[in-house]
């Protein structure tokens, strides 16, 4: 894994009490700093390098989350017909990821290149507690992973430190931190008292050398997830994005098998590789002949480029039997999938959002409703 | 003050401030024959290390599609102005390009030309040139699209040709950049006889160097298996049956089963839905009462079965 090491720090005067902040200024010491007030000069110069997405990076801008700081995931606005949504809320604490993963849509976003961490903790966790005080469910799962990796940055950071206590300290909330990384020392001094479940996102090792080009290898990953159950956190993963590799299925196999011989999982999720036309331009010029792009994607009605349908379930159907043969009670879910692609792999789709939040949080089995083909699986 | 000039005294072989590329000299040509040269052309003394010493020679600034002409047409003498004074190589390029420009736009490989030489030959930092120079020839300002343009130095000629023929966009001509110039150089020989539409030769460059990544095999195996085909569309079908086999296939039955149900049965789009749509009109009971006939020997058919199996 390669950390990170900002070129310079861009620091907005409205957050320079924040304690992230301070822990961002203590570990980059020697790094070159500026104090500003608005957006960084080096936005306006970025026309000036041959591959912004790449130059961005190299600067980090500590500010404040002047929107939203919680909200809904894009499955539950998404347009792509049925589209069966997890209900998932997301924590907008950071943008951007140094990761370099190949696929990853966070290049789409050009106008805003650099690394962005918004350091106005305690706006956060009032959000989150309006959120917690308005809702009924007590089966909320709340995600820092959405617009960046929730570890990457965490042992400068040290958002953990603040997350994962306001947790422990409340039931009607999961909070899960999705990550690529080994970052994982914050965590080792705290009892989240069951309440953070710590999810990684895993792939073939070979997938992982080929697309993900500085995250932590999947050994190393799964070693940290190792020591974070040993700590008393709940451990997920997410196999997404499933790559149609030509030996999918055996890679597919072997990574299912070293899971499941080894972890408790509180949830799996399967998601096939996806992105939106203008992605694929991005990754064509970024990655010259990458095989990631070459499958059968087609058009899907929310915009977004999918491998055709059958492919895709054949890779969940496969996928599925494999951890069947588990004999586990993991639940499984397809992220943003068409209930139709849930039914004919799942032979059910949940009803409603409320119940697949259930299913995962495991206060419920799916209810199953039968597949569009009438076979029963 | 121009003076009329002895075309031999002029170095036509000094090419230093030529921007042309695949200039289309036939308008031109049919007007200096019926008019003369009307515009002046512009030159300046060099001093030539070919030639004994102190001689110089004349060096064009700017008319080179000018003279081009007139040699074509056996004229002897031409208009010319001779520069004098302490204007700068860099200066007369820049009124070279101006005077280009007020005539006629650059096309893209002309375009890079004129980026090469501003940096090459006259030695202007990136960063003015950006600034300064791309918006003068029309393009943005920017780094990204800078980087672009260098990378057409790399096309190998014949598809500089055929991108200035074809009078190609820029977004078709990255697709080309994928290739090496063997490659490009294979390919220009296929594609100058094959019609393409300009998205349909992007689907095609692209297309095919998917299908030799995922299939690591040779772009002469990919030409070959389409080389009979002398429209867009046939390419386009076999192209299609190795970049999307599985839709391809899909397709194929569909159509099969379609044709023996005798219904007007429409695919869901790239088969995402589950479901077949059928439109049809009628003018009274009895059109009706046909369509329901039909509809009803197609349900007992096997290829119903087998087509509601495709979704
Ligand atoms: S780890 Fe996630 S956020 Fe980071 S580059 Fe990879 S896909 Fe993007």
């Amino acid at each position: 894994m390669i950390h990170y090491r900002p070129q310079k720090i861009y620091i907005d005067r409205a957050v320079c009490d924040s304690p992230i902040t301070k822990n961002i200024l203590d570990s980059f010491s020697d790094i070159p700093r500026e104090y500003i007030e608005g957006k960084p000069e080096f936005l306006n110069t970025l026309h000036q390098y041959p591959d912004p997405i790449f130059e961005g990076k190299k600067y980090l801008w500590v500010t404040k989350n002047h929107g939203k700081l919680v909200k809904k995931c894009g499955a539950s606005t998404s347009s792509l017909q049925n589209v069966v949504c997890c209900n998932y809320t997301i924590l907008d604490f950071s943008f951007n990821c140094h990761f370099e993963c190949m696929y990853c849509f966070l290049q789409e976003y050009t106008n805003l290149p650099m690394m962005v961490v918004y350091a106005n903790i305690k706006d956060m966790l009032t959000s989150v507690q309006e959120v917690l005080n308005s809702a009924s469910s007590r089966n909320i799962r709340i995600g820092t992973g959405e617009m960046a990796d929730s570890l990457a940055l965490d042992e400068v950071t040290g958002f953990s430190q603040h997350l994962v206590p306001f947790f422990a300290n409340q039931k009607k909330a999961l909070l899960e931190l999705k990550t690529k990384s080994t970052c994982i020392k914050n965590l080792l001094n705290m009892d989240p008292k069951g309440q953070t479940v710590i999810a990684w996102t895993l792939s073939p090792e070979l997938y992982a050398q080929k697309y993900d080009l500085k995250t932590a290898s999947i050994k190393e990953r799964l070693e940290a997830a190792r020591l974070c159950q040993k700590a008393g956190y709940k451990i997920a993963f997410h196999l997404d994005p499933l790559i149609q590799e030509p030996t999918w299925k055996e890679d597919y196999k072997q990574l299912v098998d070293e899971l499941f011989d080894q972890f408790n999982l509180e949830w799996v999720s399967l998601g096939a590789l996806r992105f939106n036309a203008n992605l694929k331009t991005i990754i064509q010029r970024r990655f010259p002949n990458s095989f990631l792009i070459t499958g059968e994607f087609v058009s899907t009605p929310d915009g977004k480029k999918r491998y055709i349908r059958s492919i895709r379930e054949e890779m969940y159907e496969t996928l599925q039997g494999y951890i069947l043969q588990k004999k586990t009670k993991t639940p499984v879910y397809l992220c943003m999938e068409s209930d139709l692609v849930w039914k004919n792999v799942m032979g059910y789709a949940p009803e409603t959002q409320e119940a697949l939040e259930r299913y995962l949080t495991g206060r419920d089995s799916p209810i199953k409703s039968g597949n569009d083909r009438g076979v029963a699986k | 003050m121009f003076q009329q000039m002895v075309l031999s005294s002029i170095d036509l072989k000094n090419r230093f401030f030529e921007v042309n590329f695949l200039p289309d000299l036939t308008v031109l040509k049919d007007s200096i024959q019926r008019k003369g040269i009307l515009q002046p052309i512009i030159v300046k003394c060099h001093s030539d290390p070919r030639l004994d010493r102190g001689e110089e020679s004349l060096q064009i600034v700017s008319g080179f599609r000018r003279l081009d002409c007139a040699r074509a047409l056996g004229l002897t003498q031409v208009p010319a102005l001779i520069v004098e004074g302490e204007l700068s190589d860099l200066a007369l390029f820049e009124r070279a390009l101006e005077e280009n420009l007020f005539s006629r736009p650059f096309n893209l490989i002309e375009k890079t030309i004129v980026l090469q030489k501003l940096k090459v030959q006259f030695h202007v930092p990136e960063s003015l040139l950006i600034e300064k120079y791309m918006p003068i020839i029309g393009l943005d300002p920017a780094a990204t699209v800078y980087q672009r343009y260098q990378e057409l130095l790399n096309l190998e000629n014949s598809i500089q040709i055929y991108i200035v023929q074809q009078n190609l966009p820029l977004h078709v001509i990255e697709s080309f950049l994928a290739y090496t110039q063997k490659e490009q150089k294979m390919l220009s020989s296929f594609l100058s006889p094959i019609h393409f539409t300009v998205s349909g030769l992007k689907e095609f460059l692209i297309w095919v160097r998917e299908v030799m990544v995922r299939d690591k095999v040779e772009l002469s195996e990919i030409l070959s298996s389409v080389h009979s085909c002398s429209q867009y569309e046939e390419v386009k079908k076999v192209l299609k049956l190795k970049r999307y086999p599985r839709l391809s296939e899909l397709e194929e039955k569909f159509k099969v089963f379609k044709q023996s149900l005798s219904l007007p049965l429409e695919a869901p789009l790239f088969f995402e839905d589950n479901k077949i749509q059928m439109k049809f009109g009628f003018r009274n009971k009895i059109e009706l009462k046909e369509w329901a006939q039909k509809i009803d020997r197609a349900l007992d058919k096997k290829e119903l079965e087998e087509m509601l199996k495709l979704l």
